[in-house]
């Protein structure tokens, strides 16, 4: 099975390698609740605008280093005028252009009967398991760019440091429904599995 | 034992032990004796400048109190900005008594309080008079009360469950059990220090103390420095005795030419001396820090005690423990030799700090193992046999160390192109060896140093090749579970599963590093059910906590 089809794995697949016993609880894994699901598509846009700002902030930096600007020129003096702050805004604008088209491919998400399950990543790939009954809080954050988008963020955390799980690049409402459904989730302790 | 007169432990806002004046004099010495000097010059300054000193002191003394509520230790202080402080019981991780010089001379200790979420020392009270502050480490320890019984009526210590205690005989014993008693919320007016005193569970039984020799070997094989100084030595007896006499012969010589082979190798000496210096203050600090290092328990927590002048007494609950670690170097792995570290969250590591997280600075194979395997309850002795991981993972790792030789080579190649004649062209090869043997034997040991194991309840893994870590891990303890993949991994069609546990924000989560991408996905699933679901067995424990909250049940070493 490849990485690739892992989200199919994830959601139907209950194999495990014969003769291994260590896998057998594996079987019986309720489907997905709904199956994983993509970002809302205009999450692209969102991170378009996004990497035009940078393209604009860096081409900018860039420039001013490149001819001199405001401050010495920090180019060696062999090298064309113009020539490092294009190769800056060819990259940078390359992977603005390239990297949400990746990610929102990659990008998956699902609440499924235990816990969130997101998967993401563009050079290194994963998928965070986050079981509800270790949620501490769940947030909803929207930014000023994806205010006019119409999308936020789904935020939630566990004990272990850092944020443990995000979804960007949802519709605003519907951040909003899903965060109030994951802090009300009760977790289900009553019917032994 | 009953205490005539309130105190901060009956929830009456007290001053710290009024030794606290002198504690912070000594401490301060340094800038005592520059007043000093300074007085001497400038006298009037001197004179002011103590005068502020002792004013600051006397108004933080006069400002701090603090005091224990059933549920929570409230700390106010502040001289011109006064902050109050609430360390709530829940949150409290571990607290650590510690007795420096300053301590000792006056007879009081320092009481730290480690709280989940905070970057450093959540609470310090600089001196609390012994009896006190033991009374109070026990009661901040003490287990917290069942579901059903309110946080808040923290005056009697939490009851045990046979079941969860796994020491029956003793728990029959015990006076107060929550089935006996009805939640019903009222407090009982019983001073807290004279009930905790009176509890039987506060008997702590002593697991090992490691002997001043065991130190000494723990200096010299700790770390980086153990390690390097097992290199030097290897260099002591394959160099040819004449070398080193040349290089010490010219050692007399004024201003060597750095360039010259005789400069470097006289440099060569003098860096293996600065070495061998660090490495005797390693060892004499290692041996100072542990002395007499004794591992304690009792039934719900463990204790740590250590130290030669400043004495240590550091206190975790099980129930705290997120991961033990054993820590086996190359040498000390040779030796048959290794060391336990608990994770812990909400202990930072910083300065201060160091060292709290050991469980044992050095033990025999076996018995470090036994201590790992108790302190998470995973039965069985010894390391647990760990799984391989897929060939492909080794193939990584021998990839790894071609690519190194050959960046390597390529590097000597430039340097022997531009300026050296073809005679030179060998050295190229040489470099590729001499880059290549060791990187092979590295590949190997790293692969080998990989592992997993999932024993139900726990799971185990290991890696490292210079410094071996094996983990154990508690399913109950588990927060997220991540795999994830890179590049390099893709390619082999490896994936690391991240075992994500509440730790110091610093510290790095427990991992198994190069699985197969399969079977970690399949492994991620398994152990996520457990978390999402827990078994029949650990139903029991949850029921103790809050919904949402970290799972708090109890974690007793195995029996």
């Amino acid at each position: 099975m490849s990485w690739s089809s892992e989200i199919e794995a994830d959601s139907r697949e209950g194999g495990h390698p014969e003769g291994d016993s260590r896998w057998s609880e594996v079987d019986d894994r309720e489907e997905l609740s709904g199956g994983p699901r993509r970002l809302d598509p205009r999450v692209r846009s969102y991170w378009w605008v996004r990497g035009a700002i940078y393209t604009v902030v860096l081409g900018g930096a860039a420039l001013m280093a490149d001819m001199g600007w405001f401050v010495p020129r920090l180019v060696p003096g062999g090298w064309p005028e113009g020539a490092f702050s294009t190769g800056v805004v060819v990259v940078v604008l390359t992977f603005s252009v390239v990297g949400p088209l990746i990610a929102y491919e990659r990008w998956r998400f699902a609440l499924r009967e235990e816990d969130l399950w997101i998967r993401r990543g563009i050079l290194i790939r994963s998928v965070s398991v986050i079981p509800y009954r270790r949620l501490q809080f769940v947030d909803t954050e929207q930014g000023p760019i994806a205010r006019i988008f119409g999308l936020a963020e789904l935020v939630v955390h566990t004990a272990a440091p850092g944020t443990s799980g995000r979804v960007p690049g949802l519709d605003a409402d519907e951040a909003e429904i899903l965060r109030e459904r994951l802090a009300h989730l009760e977790p289900s302790l009553d019917e032994p599995t | 034992m009953s205490r005539p007169d309130p105190g901060p432990l009956d929830g009456e806002p007290t001053r710290l032990h009024p030794a606290v004046l002198g504690v912070w004099a000594l401490q301060g010495v340094f800038s005592i004796v520059v007043i000093v000097v300074l007085t001497g010059i400038v006298p009037a300054a001197g004179a002011a400048m103590l005068a502020v000193i002792v004013a600051t002191m006397v108004l933080r003394y006069l400002r701090f109190r603090w005091r224990l509520e059933p549920d929570a230790l409230i700390i106010d202080e502040g001289i011109f900005i006064r902050k109050r402080r609430v360390i709530r019981r829940e949150r409290i991780q571990t607290v650590d008594l510690e007795r420096g010089i300053s301590h000792r001379i006056l007879g009081v200790v320092e009481v730290r309080i480690e709280a989940i979420g905070a970057g450093g020392t959540e609470g310090k009270l600089s001196a609390v008079d012994p009896a006190t502050a033991d009374t109070l480490r026990r009661i901040l320890l003490g287990r917290e009360r069942r579901a059903g019984a309110p946080w808040t009526d923290g005056t009697t210590e939490g009851p045990r469950h046979p079941d969860e205690t796994g020491h029956p005989d003793e728990t029959e014993a015990l006076p107060e059990s929550a089935d006996a008693r009805p939640s019903s919320g009222e407090r009982i007016q019983e001073p807290a220090a004279s009930r905790a005193a009176d509890s039987p569970e506060v008997e702590e039984r002593v697991r090992t103390v490691v002997p001043p020799e065991r130190l000494v070997v723990a200096g010299m094989t700790g770390g980086r420095v153990g390690v390097a100084a097992a290199l030097v030595g290897f260099l002591f007896q394959t160099i040819p005795e004449d070398w080193w006499m040349e290089g010490l012969g010219f050692l007399a010589e004024t201003t060597p030419d750095p360039t010259s082979v005789v400069g470097i190798r006289i440099l060569v000496v003098l860096a293996i001396f600065a070495l061998l210096g660090g490495f005797f203050l390693s060892v004499v600090a290692t041996v100072f820090t542990h002395w007499d290092f004794t591992l304690s328990e009792t039934d719900e927590t463990l204790g740590v005690r250590r130290g030669l002048f400043t004495e240590h007494r550091d206190t975790v609950p099980y129930r705290r423990i997120q991961a033990v670690q054993v820590e086996e170097n190359v040498v000390r792995r040779l030796l048959g030799l290794g060391a336990v570290r608990v994770v812990v969250a909400g202990r930072a590591g910083g300065s201060g700090n160091e060292g709290t997280d050991l469980l044992l600075p050095i033990g025999k194979r076996h018995e470090v193992y036994q201590i790992a395997r108790d302190v998470v309850g995973l039965e069985g002795e010894g390391r647990p046999p760990l799984e391989r991981m897929p060939w492909r993972a080794r193939s990584r790792r021998y990839v790894r160390a071609l690519v190194a030789a050959a960046v390597v080579a390529a590097l000597v190649g430039l340097v022997v192109a531009g300026r050296l004649d073809a005679s030179w062209w060998p050295g190229v090869a040489v470099a590729f060896g001499s880059v290549l043997l060791p990187g092979l034997a590295l590949a190997e040991g790293a692969y080998r140093g990989l592992g997993w194991t999932d024993e139900g309840d726990h799971l185990v893994v290991s890696e490292g090749v210079l410094n071996r870590r094996t983990t154990f891990v508690r399913i109950d303890r588990l927060q997220v579970l991540e795999t994830s993949q890179n590049p390099f991994q893709r390619l082999g069609g490896l994936a690391t599963l991240h075992l994500r546990v509440a730790r110091p924000l610093l510290g790095s989560s427990p991992r198994a590093l190069d699985l197969g991408a399969d079977g970690a996905q399949r492994w991620r699933e398994a152990v996520a059910r457990r978390v999402g679901r827990p078994t029949d067995r650990s139903r029991d424990d949850v029921s103790a906590t809050p919904a949402h909250g970290i799972d708090e049940g109890l974690w007793l070493p195995g029996v």
